[in-house]
This record gives structure tokens, C-alpha cells and sequence, in this order.
């Protein structure tokens, strides 16, 4: 079996690269972003075909290379659930935007915008829409959860329609 | 045809935290401007991660 275990000094993320053996398909979890160039690299060396890119989690300090992965390598990105927004969508919880905008003006209905720096500056915004930043969503229902969060602190209760940029 | 976006990892963190009516918009902001939803041009929204009303 093959096991290589990377290390990005600057965030403090390791990432696992795994196969049965050289020229096999691999799997890799939490892979950062300004690592990928290096992931490649690497199965490219080990002739290694991508089948599945894990986020085991999401965390602040951590910039995923899901997106980057998957541009490069057709890989479908999962999180630690297994979701994708093609499961999202056979299972239900993945709206189309037509819906979305229809839940939009429905009572209790909160829109989290989770676009981050520049995607989010200069760009348009949807209105009444809350702006939580993706790397910081784990935060951010942690302390809406425990109930000291300035904004909002309505969450219980209530549904939510998360929105990005689209990969 | 595979989709990806930040809002499916949205969907996870709020069942982790055990908030079940959740949804991720398929395709973000591209398609629900593709598909007439209402629009502002901000530049002063806050990065502080902490959650801004717009």
C-alpha cells in the first residue's frame, strides 16, 4: 500500500495521499491549496490515477484544494460526509437556484452567502443575504450553536440557503 | 454532471451542528443571477467572518 503524508508548514495541515500500490487509483484527504502543484507532482510520479478528494473538515486556517484538484483532474471533491452538491440534488437538499429564490421571501428563510475576499467584493450581492465566510462557517455554528453569536443569534429554528461560487 | 461549491460543505458543518433545514444553491450566485434573482453592488461588506447582514 502506498501512503504518503504531506505537510503545509503554513496552516499546519497534513494531507494523506493513498493507493494500493504504484499505477492505481488514489484517494486523498484534506488536500491544501497552495499544495496542489505538489499533490500532482506526486502522483504523477507515482503514476496514480485521483478517484476521490476528502475535506475531512472545514477550519479556518484551512484553504481547501478541493477546487484546484478537481479542475486538474476531473476528480469529484467530497466533503466529510460524503456530499456533493450531486447527492445534494437526489437527496434534496441541494436547490436549484429558481427554488432558492422562491424560498428567499419566505419567513424564516436565511440566505448565507459564504463568498470569500474578492469573490465577495466587487461583485453582486443578494440582498438581506448574511455574509459568513466558508473557512469560518465551523466558527460561526459553533458559536450560534452555544448561543453567543452577535449575528445572527436567530438561528434555531430557522432554514438556511447557503450559497457560493460555483467550482 | 459534477457540482461543486462552497455551500456543500455549508450543508455540513450545520448538520454537524445538529441544524437540520438546510439547502445548498446549486451553482451559488452564477445561477441565481442566470435565473433573475434580485442583485446589489456592495463594496463595503465586512470580512470578518463573524456574519453581516447586506
Amino acid at each position: 500500500m502506498l501512503f504518503r503524508q504531506i505537510f503545509d508548514s503554513g496552516p499546519a495541515t497534513f494531507t494523506y495521499l493513498l493507493a494500493a500500490r504504484r499505477g492505481a487509483e488514489a484517494l486523498i484527504i484534506d488536500p491544501g491549496l497552495k499544495k496542489v502543484d505538489q499533490y500532482l507532482r506526486l502522483m504523477d510520479e507515482l503514476d496514480l490515477r485521483l478517484i476521490k478528494a476528502i475535506d475531512t473538515h472545514m477550519h479556518a486556517d484551512h484553504l481547501s484544494g478541493l477546487g484546484a484538484l478537481r479542475d486538474a483532474t476531473r476528480c469529484p471533491p467530497t466533503g466529510a460526509m460524503g456530499l456533493s452538491q450531486e447527492k445534494g440534488v437526489k437527496e434534496g437538499w441541494g436547490l436549484t437556484a429558481g427554488h432558492a429564490i422562491a424560498e428567499a421571501g419566505r419567513e424564516g428563510v436565511m440566505l448565507v452567502d459564504l463568498r470569500e475576499g474578492n469573490e465577495h467584493l466587487h461583485d453582486a450581492n443578494i440582498p438581506g443575504s448574511v455574509h459568513a465566510p466558508c473557512a469560518a462557517l465551523d466558527q460561526y455554528f459553533a458559536r450560534a450553536v452555544c448561543g453567543n453569536l452577535k449575528l445572527p443569534p436567530r438561528v434555531r429554528g430557522r432554514s438556511f440557503c447557503f450559497f457560493g461560487m460555483s467550482l | 454532471m459534477l457540482f461543486w461549491d462552497e455551500s456543500v460543505m455549508a450543508v455540513e458543518a450545520a448538520k454537524e451542528a445538529d441544524l437540520e433545514n438546510v439547502a445548498s444553491v446549486v451553482s451559488g450566485i452564477k445561477a441565481w443571477m442566470e435565473a433573475g434573482g434580485p442583485v446589489v453592488y456592495d463594496e463595503t461588506i465586512s470580512q470578518d467572518g463573524g456574519g453581516t447582514e447586506t
